[in-house]
């Protein structure tokens, strides 16, 4: 049955990869064969290090599908319900297809560091990591199917659903901030004089640890430890998938249950079209599981990523609190109109609506939103900040929050992600799509909309002048105002516009015609020739690295006088040079956004224009 | 006279596949107009280029002389539209759903919840008061899918499929209502794959079949002396007596 189940999956991955997903593979794949080599490298280091690059890897497993929109479902466990097969065996056979693809390859090379790490530990060892290193790359993969099943069952009622948004926001908050870890590294001096013995035990103790320390027990010649960890990861792996194939039969025997609040369910109290479609959002941000997840993800994580510092004894995050949530907010917002499906037609043939949708989408959107994040910046900024702070964080939280019901607006007509349709989702809120692009596209526009107001009031603090400082309060609102109302118009225009596209494109799933090159997509767009698709993903893919990491972030410890260097080259200079070098990352990066959106633009319209 | 809506030389092409070619219909003010065709004859691609849904790469539809796709606000006001398959906004009860649609409409409050309570009982969905539309069976979604394409009074009805999954009961309702309003000099237009229900419903009929328009005109003409069935059966050329059931399925 795997074979079976293997070959439909192949089938299905050949008939839903186009040209640009293909280079996207490879990119990805890449990137993810230079980390694996990093692994390699690292095995030649240390040995704690490598079990706790293990535990990342691990932790990039369990996590990545909840980034990338549930995991691969292209072979779904509903398809087979009917099928008189025991839930173990199809599970089993579910396994088997996730090892198709390039990531369980990837880690694969990653986790044959274990063999290189052997070398030194004599034939023994050697041989403990031929059989460890597979057995590591089964047992990352069936605790990634693990979670999602985990996170798709809990998630079926409300209380769920923001319990599996906490989880999730801890997690990213664990991987984005784990610079406090390494400052804390730093502060306690582990990196001369080597990891505490605590360390030590804790990632070998990780279920991603186990084959280093199966190794290490090999070249000591401790064979009940060996046996241990080997016999371990084999009973964590089938205790897995015996879990697993619970899931699933109960995944595929119930439905998820929705309820009416009581006291609602009659009436919608609006004034007009634009109030309706607001009504009518608000109803489905709190009705629909996907988006409770979503909006509190956002909310978890704006706190949380503003809250872990406080570890090191760093309060100056948390007047950040609400603009981290509204940027979040906005980013898994950014495909409002997709995670309706095909219930867009009603627009299509209700004329001249399209501008209350848009309208009463941006509303809704704001009043769920904005409350929150004005809570979060004012008690942040009374806990955490000072004087000074505060027409920094007002002001550029009113940029944000227009900005963002502009953008959420515009991309989300723009460049529209099919997903599930509604009535044939799971309930799992991870299903989400294929967002993570949009996901990332969306914190740097929402992140730049707030540049106006920013620069204002630094040069109120510059200036030291309080009033150009509090100016800026009112250069967000309008910049917010400004956004909100232009983004909104382009959107409702390109709706009315390309209203049957978008349409199309939602009930096609994006998905290419069997024996056909060209996509049945309605947007469907002139195809790149392959060497300018790998460099536009190549622009698309490190583009961030000069921006954020080597430009914006530098330029803030800069702003802040922060004293770690890390690996920001521009703090390793001395001024003045500084300030210049980051900036020239900064349009580094941005150059290679704008060739990265221009080349394929250009492509298209000049073979619009051959072809015309 | 305008037709209720006229198709010119419609066509659709899904890369390879040529889904509709150059369709063209005529379907008279009051009349009753059954479309029928085998599974993937294009029906539904057809209709969805009618209403709006689906751009045509070339032709014209127009519904009362307004082109659909030149003026799409003019056309579509006119026009009452039940599509087969598509979502609706989910998370909203079925009363919720009409008075929000007879809202964005432009209807005043007190006439949308009046027309959304009435189409429900009408419908016999008013006992799903706290049933979000995600938990509606696939009849229910279709009554409530005609619901949304009667609630603003438009004088042509374009049906996908309105009576697949309805029980029998609210078959005769929806078939009432339909009789109703063609008596009262509205037009309907629905596809379907029950002959019988289209010859006792319908005065004039369609049959397409691999993307063309087969035989079109009104019932008598087309099924020139026989049943519907027969007659659609030598248009789209199946050869009946031919068809065997699987091998190992016999007795």
């Amino acid at each position: 049955m795997v074979g079976v189940l293997i070959a439909m999956k192949v089938r299905v991955l050949r008939h839903s990869i186009g040209g640009s997903r293909a280079a996207g593979m490879v990119m990805g794949g890449l990137a993810g064969l230079a980390l694996a080599i990093g692994t390699i490298v690292v095995a030649g280091i240390d040995g704690d290090l490598l079990a706790a690059v293990f535990a990342v890897w691990l932790f990039g497993w369990m996590l990545g599908p909840v980034y990338t929109g549930g995991g691969d479902e292209s072979v779904r466990p509903e398809h087979f319900s009917l099928l008189p097969i025991d839930p173990r065996r199809l599970a089993l056979g579910l396994l088997g297809t996730a090892f198709v693809g390039v990531p369980p390859l990837v880690s694969l090379v990653a986790f044959s560091a274990l063999v290189v790490y052997a070398g030194p530990f004599g034939l023994a060892a050697f041989v403990v990591a031929l059989v460890a290193a597979p057995l590591m790359v089964v047992l990352v993969v069936v605790l990634s199917r693990l979670m999602i099943a985990v996170l798709g069952v809990a998630v079926r009622s409300r209380t769920g659903a923001i319990l599996a948004a906490l989880v999730n926001a801890s997690m990213n908050v664990v991987l984005n901030q784990s610079w406090v870890l390494i400052w804390a590294a730093i502060q306690f001096d582990l990196l001369t004089s080597g990891f505490p013995p605590s360390f030590s035990a804790v990632v070998r103790r990780l279920p991603s640890g186990w084959g280093v320390a199966a190794v290490e027990a090999a070249g000591r010649g401790d064979w009940l430890v060996v046996a241990a960890a080997l016999l371990g990861i084999c009973a964590l792996i089938a205790l897995a998938l015996l879990v697993w194939s619970r899931l699933l039969v109960r995944r595929t025997t119930s439905k998820p249950l929705h309820r009416v609040p009581p006291g609602t369910g009659r009436d919608l109290a609006a004034r007009g079209p634009v109030t309706a479609v607001a009504a009518k959002e608000s109803r489905t941000w709190s009705r629909d599981l996907m988006r409770t997840h979503l909006l509190w993800f956002a909310v978890f994580f704006g706190l949380l990523y503003t809250l872990v510092p406080l570890i090191i004894g760093w309060y100056g995050m948390l007047p950040w609190a609400g603009v981290l949530v509204v940027v979040m907010a906005a980013a898994t917002s950014a495909n409002l109109f997709g995670l309706d499906g095909t219930s867009l037609w009603l627009n299509l043939v209700n004329p001249g609506t399209e501008r209350a949708e848009v309208r009463g989408r941006q509303l809704a959107w704001l009043l769920r939103v904005a409350p929150i994040a004005i809570v979060f910046t004012v008690a942040g900024t009374i806990v955490g900040g000072e004087g000074w702070t505060w027409p920094w964080t007002l002001s550029i939280l009113a940029a944000v929050l227009g900005g963002g019901a502009g953008l959420i607006a515009l991309v989300s007509v723009a460049m529209l992600v099919p997903v599930t349709e509604p009535s044939k989702r799971s309930g799992n809120p991870l299903e989400a799509g294929g967002i993570f692009g949009q996901v990332v596209l969306m914190l740097l526009l929402v992140t730049l909309t707030a540049l106006p107001a920013g620069g204002v009031a630094y040069l109120g603090d510059t200036l030291d002048l309080p009033v150009v400082s509090w100016l800026a309060v009112a250069v967000g609102v309008a910049t917010g105002a400004l956004l909100t109302g232009w983004f909104g118009r382009l959107a409702h225009r390109r709706l009315a516009a390309r209203g049957p596209e978008l349409l199309s494109l939602m009930r096609s799933g994006g998905t290419a015609a069997p024996g056909s090159v060209a996509a049945t997509v309605g947007r469907a767009r002139v195809k790149l020739p392959p060497g300018k698709q790998a460099l536009v993903t190549f622009l698309w893919i490190f583009c961030w690295i000069p921006l954020f990491p080597q430009g914006l972030v530098p330029l803030w410890t800069i702003w802040t006088g922060g004293e770690s260097r890390l690996w920001f080259l521009a703090l390793h200079l001395h001024d003045p040079w500084r300030i210049p070098v980051a900036v020239a990352f900064v349009a580094v990066g941005a150059v290679m956004i704008y060739y990265g959106t221009v080349i394929p633009n250009r492509h298209d319209r000049a073979a619009r224009e051959n072809a015309g | 006279m305008t037709a209720a809506l006229e198709l010119d030389g419609l066509g659709k092409r899904f890369g390879p596949k040529i889904a509709v070619d150059h369709v063209s219909l005529s379907v008279p003010p009051g009349s009753f107009y059954g479309l029928v065709g085998p599974n993937g004859a294009g029906k539904t691609t057809s209709l969805s280029m009618a209403v709006g849904l689906l751009r045509p790469d070339t032709g014209h539809a127009r519904v009362f002389g307004v082109d659909v796709w030149a003026d799409p606000i003019g056309a579509r006001a006119r026009v009452g539209v039940l599509p087969d398959g598509l979502a609706l906004p989910e998370r909203l009860t079925g009363r919720e759903l009409l008075t929000y649609l007879g809202r964005l409409r432009g209807l005043d409050r007190a006439t949308a919840g009046a027309r959304a309570g009435e189409l429900l009982e009408i419908l016999e969905l008013d006992q799903a008061e706290h049933t979000l539309v995600i938990d509606y069976s696939t009849g229910m979604r279709k009554k409530i899918g005609l619901a949304t394409a009667l609630l603003h009074g438009p004088r042509l009805l374009v049906l996908d499929e309105p009576f697949e999954a309805v029980d029998p009961v609210s078959a005769l309702t929806i078939r009432a209502m339909l009789r109703g309003f063609v008596a009262g000099g509205g037009s309907v237009v629905l596809s379907s794959h029950v002959m019988a229900l289209v010859e006792q419903l319908c005065d004039h009929v369609a049959v397409i079949d691999g993307g063309r328009v087969a035989a079109a005109g009104p019932l008598d003409e087309v099924r020139a002396g026989r049943s519907l069935e027969d007659r659609f059966v030598e248009l789209v050329g199946a050869d009946v007596a031919e068809v065997k059931g699987p091998s190992w399925l016999a007795s």
